[in-house]
């Protein structure tokens, strides 16, 4: 049966024994949990990004990387994509409560269309890559 | 047999699963997709009946979903067109549905082995 409530997007959420600062360091860190980190460094706000998982490999560019404050949710996204497959949009939230840290991650793929159909998106970002990639 | 809309989903490859989820990304269009998974085949009349929308719309989003390959029209005995699914179009949305949530799954558990130590 189909699942339309998900639609094109998946939606995970985990809710985890650690502070929002230390959760955050960890997300900010690819090798830390999105498999093995291909370039050094952490995620920075039109910085890119390389990982490798047992499923591939995976490069992108990152959109956002705003730091969790007060009462407000961190929040961290990225377009990324594996091999020729066109590009998705990742976006991950940090909830900080008074003793655990919600984490809420939403992938979603562009659904293909006249306008801006996911090939697009997935060459604007590799553009956008090798922009950075010459220029840093 | 003719098929429900305009043909071309858009190319080949991602492209083409890009326009089975925009196909499916309208909540009227899932619901005829959901009633033609439960019924097999369905009509027009039969769309409308279930839905608080136009009978020119109801043929619109058949069209959308024709041109995303995920339904097909054939004309019956009578004059009226009967819609079913295609046979596994909907399977390539699933397969990638069910393996990005294990790979989320996967890499939250290794976010709580990093953090909660």
């Amino acid at each position: 049966m189909i699942q339309a409530e998900r639609g094109e997007r998946v939606r995970r959420e985990i809710e985890l024994d650690a502070a929002p600062d230390e959760v955050w360091r960890a997300l900010r860190t690819p090798g830390e949990w999105l498999g093995e980190a291909l370039q050094d460094g952490e995620l920075e706000e039109g910085g890119t990004l390389a990982v490798r998982d047992d499923d591939g490999e995976r490069h992108g560019v990152v959109e956002a990387v705003e730091p969790p404050e007060h009462e407000r949710p961190g929040r961290l996204a990225w377009w990324w994509w594996r091999g020729d497959e066109p590009a998705t949009h990742v976006e991950v939230l940090v909830v900080g409560g008074p003793a655990r840290t919600r984490v809420i991650v939403v992938e979603a793929r562009p659904a293909a269309g006249p306008v801006m159909g996911a090939r697009w998106v997935t060459r604007l970002a590799r553009v956008r890559a090798a922009t950075r990639l010459v220029s840093a | 047999m003719s098929t429900a809309g305009a043909t071309g989903a858009g190319g080949a490859g991602g492209d083409r699963l890009g326009a089975v989820f925009g196909a499916l990304s309208d909540p009227h269009r899932r619901h005829m997709v959901e009633t033609m998974l439960r019924d097999g085949e369905t009509t027009v009349p039969a769309l409308t009946a279930g839905l608080p929308i136009t009978r020119q719309a109801v043929a619109k989003h058949l069209g959308a979903l024709g041109a995303a390959g995920l339904v097909v029209g054939e004309r019956g005995p009578g004059r009226e067109v009967r819609y079913r699914l295609v046979p596994g179009a909907l399977a390539p949305a699933a397969t990638w549905l069910r393996a990005t949530e294990a790979a989320w799954d996967r890499r939250l558990h290794r976010l709580r082995g990093a953090v909660e130590r």
